[in-house]
């Protein structure tokens, strides 16, 4: 029943997505603009949706659905309520690297970009876990959400640093800092659609050891998994989700944060539900997220993930209560 | 009863309040206002206070060492004849545009316009720095306690208001019957170029909206008509394709996708690149779309320098994005010699 109510938001809010803009266009040339399969027509309003609302509107579902994914594995391999790839370091690290490739290195796109990406969200992820491990007590959830938080703030220190010191105008800069897909294009698809899917397939092969980790390690050693080699390649997925949701969008925050937990509570912990359910919300949350950002300013664009912040934050501070409660 | 006398007379007080509040504003109101003055007079005092963005400073006597940490300052300064001693020039000399530059070689720079180094400043000895009244809003009491500072309008503003700045520099400067003169040749000069756009279109002026745009990597940033580049061409009487709504706090900038540009759809497009590349721009350019754009299929998309076109909003800088545009629009090379002004050129 969720899957189903999920699956209606979501369609609804692509095609919302996908037919509202600042040109009127009617219901058949949005159609025609979706099933097009090259730019052969001649017919611009089809042009319009083909070209510029439907990459959009995928990109963002992508995202959207992508760093969701990111945040159920790393909330499982971490055993950290607060795992999400924006508080874990992970997103800091792919921006860095964008920003560096962006201002020191241009002329960089699409494939190298995207693995300079996941270079950077891997190092950030070694740096948070090598940090928390550091002294006695082990890798306990605080530690490890702590050293996060710390690492992400040093490196978007690092990030504006770079932006100021090698960026031609850095405010011009601070657009794509805050995190969206307005100036998505069907190139950006296309490189970041392939990582993403083996990212979403290690994430679905893993689901029976995550639901074995959910007892502890303990337990999942006595039943005979290999804890590191699950924490290994559930890291391998983020690294790919996470920082081709980056390389093509921004570190946009509290997606792969809030997602989980919301499906969490609607469905249990079978990851098997958990990961493709939590796809499905992340991208609708995203894909709305960018279509009330449209509405913000008239007449130009804000970036889509002003929305997810300011809607994140309380919705973070509501589902933190609630837990408290419960518990 | 007692009550109510006292109740009447608190109304009696209040309604005499009133009368003579009343009578105190219409006296305000008569009270002459003190008269624009044209030849600066007492400002060329050994004393003035100078209003500025973000409150008033008094100078004695002439400023010798002047920081500036705005690139339209600079323009100000170099056009009377004053030659700064620390330039925020964002690292990068070449940034100044080039006959500015050459008036003003010699300077020393304080770092980025954004983050000016407050240490490099202060070991200038200033006696005076102009500072931008939206980008150094935040830093004014830290360069107030380095040296008297002036918070004037640039960034975000519009071609009047700069002009406006203008005349406010030459005041602190003691130069302000210079500075007369040199804004009044400025007027002179645009008032050539919009009768050269007036000739140009046959005495009808120019029907087409033009569009100037900043480009980077990530952004498509468009200049409405409330910022300095598209005010100043409307100024010679080319109209400005994106228009914003006046009110405080206005953005006079917006970030277009192809699809609002395709709805704006600007009959000229004066595009400025800031590296990286490729820049939104040229990511547009692939799309069948962009050959759907008026501009485009006209060809009246024109590359402009981005720190003439987008930073600089100066009096010399202002008159060469002017020319250029006259220049690139209709072939017709209106030089920019200064005419003759009648005033004091003190």
């Amino acid at each position: 029943m969720t899957a189903v109510l999920l699956t209606v938001l979501f369609c609804v809010g692509f095609v919302w997505s996908v037919s509202i803009g600042t040109e009127p266009i009617g219901l058949g040339d949005i159609l025609h603009g979706i099933v097009l399969t090259s730019s052969s027509t001649d017919s611009v309003p089809q042009l319009v949706v083909h070209l510029i609302r439907l990459p959009r509107a995928l990109l963002a579902a992508m995202v959207g659905g992508g760093l969701a994914v990111a945040g159920v594995v790393m909330q499982s391999i971490t055993r950290n309520p607060l795992g999400a790839p924006d508080i874990l370091g992970v997103s800091a690290g792919a921006a860095v690297a964008v920003a560096l490739a962006s201002t020191i290195w241009p002329g960089l796109a699409g494939y190298g970009l995207i693995v300079l990406s996941f270079g950077g969200a891997a190092l950030a992820a070694a740096l948070v876990f090598g940090l928390a491990r550091f002294g006695r007590g082990g890798l306990s959830p605080v530690r490890l959400a702590l050293a996060g938080v710390t690492i992400s703030i040093l490196l978007f220190s690092l990030m504006q640093g770079i932006l100021i010191v090698f960026s031609q105008d850095p405010s011009l800069f601070f657009f794509w800092l805050v995190g969206g897909v307005n100036y998505a294009e069907w190139h950006e698809v296309r490189t970041a659609a392939p990582w993403m899917a083996i990212g979403f397939l290690l994430a679905m092969l893993l689901a029976a050891r995550l639901n074995v980790l959910a007892l502890g390690d303990d337990v999942a050693k006595g039943l005979g998994q290999n804890v590191g080699l699950t924490r290994f390649v559930g890291s391998i997925s983020v690294v790919l989700l996470a920082g081709a949701a980056v390389a093509v969008a921004g570190p946009v925050a509290f997606i792969g944060l809030i997602a989980p937990h919301i499906v969490r509570r609607l469905v249990g912990y079978n990851h098997f539900v958990v990961i493709p359910l939590s796809l499905l919300l992340g991208a609708a949350m995203f894909v709305y997220a960018d279509i009330a950002s449209r509405f913000l300013i008239e007449g130009g664009e804000t970036p889509s993930g002003i929305v997810t912040a300011l809607l994140g934050a309380p919705l973070f501070i509501l589902l933190a209560r609630r837990e408290k409660v419960a518990s | 009863m007692k009550k109510r006398i006292g109740g009447i007379l608190l109304l009696l007080g209040l309604c005499s309040l009133l009368v003579v509040s009343a009578a105190a504003g219409a006296s305000a109101k008569q009270k002459p206002r003190a008269k624009f003055d044209p030849t600066c007079g007492p400002a060329l005092g050994a004393q003035r206070t100078v209003d500025g963005t973000l409150g008033s400073v008094t100078i004695k006597g002439t400023p010798k060492r002047v920081v500036a940490l705005e690139f339209s300052f600079v323009d100000f300064l170099s056009q009377i004849g004053v030659k700064p001693v620390g330039i925020a020039d964002d690292n990068d000399s070449k940034r100044i545009t080039p006959p500015v530059l050459r008036l003003v070689d010699g300077y020393t720079s304080v770092g980025t316009r954004a983050a000016p180094s407050l240490e490099k400043i202060s070991s200038l000895h200033p006696d005076l720095i102009i500072a931008d009244a939206d980008r150094h809003a935040t830093i004014l009491r830290q360069l107030q306690n380095i040296a008297p500072t002036i918070a004037l309008d640039s960034l975000k503003q519009a071609y009047l208001p700069n002009l406006h700045s203008a005349v406010l520099v030459g005041r602190l400067m003691n130069k302000c019957g210079a500075m007369r003169v040199r804004v009044a040749q400025d007027k002179a000069v645009m008032a050539r170029m919009k009768a050269a756009v007036l000739k140009a279109t046959g005495g009808n002026g120019e029907k087409r909206e033009a569009m100037f745009v900043v480009t980077t990597n990530k952004v498509f940033n468009v200049h409405s008509d409330l910022a300095y580049t598209p005010s100043l061409l409307k100024a010679i009487g080319i109209p400005a394709s994106l228009v914003v709504k006046p009110a405080k706090d206005a953005n006079p900038y917006a970030e277009l996708t192809m699809e609002s540009l395709l709805s704006n759809n600007p009959g000229i497009m004066f595009v400025a690149q800031n590296p990286p590349h490729p820049t939104t721009d040229e990511n547009f350019s692939k799309s069948p779309l962009w050959n759907q754009l008026s501009a485009v299929k006209d060809k009246k998309v024109y590359y402009v320098n981005s720190n003439l076109w987008s930073k600089s909003r100066g009096l010399l800088a202002g008159e060469m994005i002017a020319q250029q545009a006259v220049h690139l629009l209709y072939h017709k090379f209106v030089p920019i010699t200064l005419p003759k002004v009648a005033g004091k050129n003190t």
